[in-house]
């Protein structure tokens, strides 16, 4: 497991978020706009600050499609590009992550590559800049984007040569859960790792003896005389699959997906979180998932009180704005989770 | 908002419904307070997010418990002594009650008894007083949740969706045949409901 204890500061309506005690399967819950969306982005970019084209990425999930410097600036908390935006992760992975802006009007122009570029637009660039640190490593390491003040779709990245992310991470914005399942499964099967998949769901269908990728369609044998479409077992095992999927491809990462229980029916929710508890302990995948559901909590409370359940650590978190925009992740441990859920309080 | 944690683990218990009916009675607004049922004393612990929650969003935490009493092995000293001890420095109580009048042992009971309208219906406490008597040892007697209970069911006057709704709680206590929520002896909760709420 990567992480234990994330902290934010300065990102979009963050000013500051502490959370700690996260476990392998974490849980977020809370009103709209209280900043759910925002905390699984800002883990999101804490896992790749050597790619300096994420934030430009999470602002085009946030339906932003221009990399103008005022969408850019929607990054930063106020509007404020002085606010840098930090997030620091700890546990058996440390990380510390940087991201500041660079303002068109900024006094911090470099002038020495003025000089290379003399036009008259050269001193209007404008990107971001991102520093950060792995690991118990004191280098700081930087990568760098620029966007063409003529052209503001294009953009010159810089990344760091010699150093490469060794963590895996993928953030799934809601209702974009099917995306790539097709591409995910064949490297699976590439990787000779398909009968992990089936092990998983068996645990929702016990007759699945084996998954293929046959002409771009995922065909199951249930022990017929042919193989069926998966789709024939129902949408919600297809969902579920697909993020089964997400989870074996970011074996020893992290994977973010945002309203995960979006067009899923409650009567799948226990399976699942089945499928999600056994998936990530074997994979080791760390998973932090959002939801408005007060089925899909209630779902995970009778699936982790489960024996065959119990040994993959949950953590789940209500998450209250302050006024002064500070997030606090107030944490459930299951006894208090499964005491609310059995009173049948109110979770979103 | 002020959230009041109760002992009752619904809201379709007499405790419940009385909160309610006695703070629309002093003319409180239901947007301006939540009751949060926290099923027995033991519970509360459990209720750590809800109070954390409720402070950082600016609102007021109050617990309204029954002091209990030495016999049951607590009593309004011992039980405020457990609440306050209940969490750590990192959740607020804002401010406590406990019945009967946040002053004596007892409970909730004790405080509905003393707002029955013992003169309009003095027939009834007349031939309670014989039955208990006539009980003896024999049974459980004094039985204050049955005489309470039994105080209502046995009302004449009640229409059948009045008597079906007893079971839910319902016991109509804005109802001045019944009850009196003008008592002095419910003073101080009034009193502490005015200045927290």
């Amino acid at each position: 497991m990567n992480f234990t204890n994330v902290s934010i500061e300065n990102f979009r309506g963050i000013r500051k978020c502490n959370i700690s005690d996260l476990g392998l399967v974490n849980v977020f819950f809370g009103k709209n706009n209280c900043g759910k969306s925002t905390l699984l982005e800002a883990l999101f970019l804490m896992s790749g600050p050597s790619n300096p084209t994420l934030p430009i990425i999470v602002n085009n999930i946030r339906q932003l499609v221009s990399s103008s410097e005022d969408d850019i600036l929607t990054d930063f908390y106020g509007l404020n590009a002085e606010n840098e935006i930090k997030i620091k992760g700890e546990g058996n992975n440390k990380r510390e992550v940087c991201v500041s802006m660079i303002k068109s009007q900024s006094n911090q122009v470099d002038l020495s590559q003025l000089t290379q570029n003399n036009t008259e637009q050269s001193g209007k660039k404008f990107g971001l800049k991102i520093a950060y640190r792995i690991g118990d490593s004191e280098k700081i390491h930087h990568s760098e984007l620029i966007v063409d003040p003529n052209d503001e779709n294009k953009a010159n990245a810089k990344t760091e040569k010699g150093y490469e992310e060794g963590m895996y991470a993928e953030y799934i914005p809601s209702g974009n859960i099917m995306l790539h399942t097709n591409e995910k499964l064949a490297q699976i099967i590439i990787e000779k790792r398909e009968a992990e998949i089936v092990e998983a769901l068996k645990l929702i269908e016990p007759k699945i003896k084996d998954i293929q990728l046959i002409d771009k369609k995922i065909m199951v044998d249930v022990g017929l005389s042919s193989r069926l479409p998966v789709n024939v077992l129902g949408d919600g095992v297809r969902k579920i699959l697909s993020i089964l999927l997400a989870i074996h491809s970011a074996k020893g990462g992290m994977l973010m997906i945002d309203e995960i229980d979006n067009g899923l029916h409650y009567s799948v929710m226990q399976n699942l979180w089945k499928v999600i508890l056994h998936a990530c302990k074997k994979n080791d995948t760390q998973i932090f998932v959002s939801t408005h559901s007060a089925d899909l909590v209630s779902a995970l409370v009778e699936v982790f009180n489960q024996e065959d359940m119990a040994e993959t650590s949950v953590s789940a978190y209500k998450l209250v704005k302050k006024e002064d925009d500070e997030l606090v992740a107030l944490r459930y441990d299951k006894e208090k989770l499964t005491y609310v859920i059995n009173q049948e309080m109110e979770v979103r | 908002m002020t959230r009041i944690f109760i002992e009752a683990k619904h809201e379709k218990t007499s405790e419940s419904v009385f909160i309610h009916t006695l703070l629309k009675h002093i003319g409180k607004d239901s947007k301006s307070f939540e009751v949060i049922h926290v099923d027995g004393k033991d519970n509360l612990k459990n209720n750590k997010v809800k109070f954390q929650e409720n402070t950082l969003i600016g609102g007021r935490n109050l617990v309204v418990f029954d002091a209990d009493t030495p016999e049951s092995g607590w009593g309004y000293e011992a039980t405020k002594k457990r609440i306050l001890s209940t969490f750590s420095d990192d959740v607020k109580i804002d401010d406590m009650f406990l019945y009967p009048n946040n002053q004596n042992d007892g409970v909730f009971e004790n405080l509905l008894e003393r707002l029955m309208q013992k003169e309009k219906h003095s027939r009834f406490f007349d031939c309670f007083t014989d039955y208990e008597n006539c009980l003896g040892d024999e049974y459980v007697s004094p039985d204050l949740k049955g005489k309470l209970h039994t105080y209502m069911s046995a009302q004449k006057s009640l229409s059948n969706k009045e008597r079906k709704n007893l079971g839910s709680g319902q016991w109509l206590f804005d109802d001045e045949r019944f009850w009196n929520l003008d008592s002095e002896d419910l003073k101080p909760l009034r009193e502490f409901f005015m200045s927290n709420i």
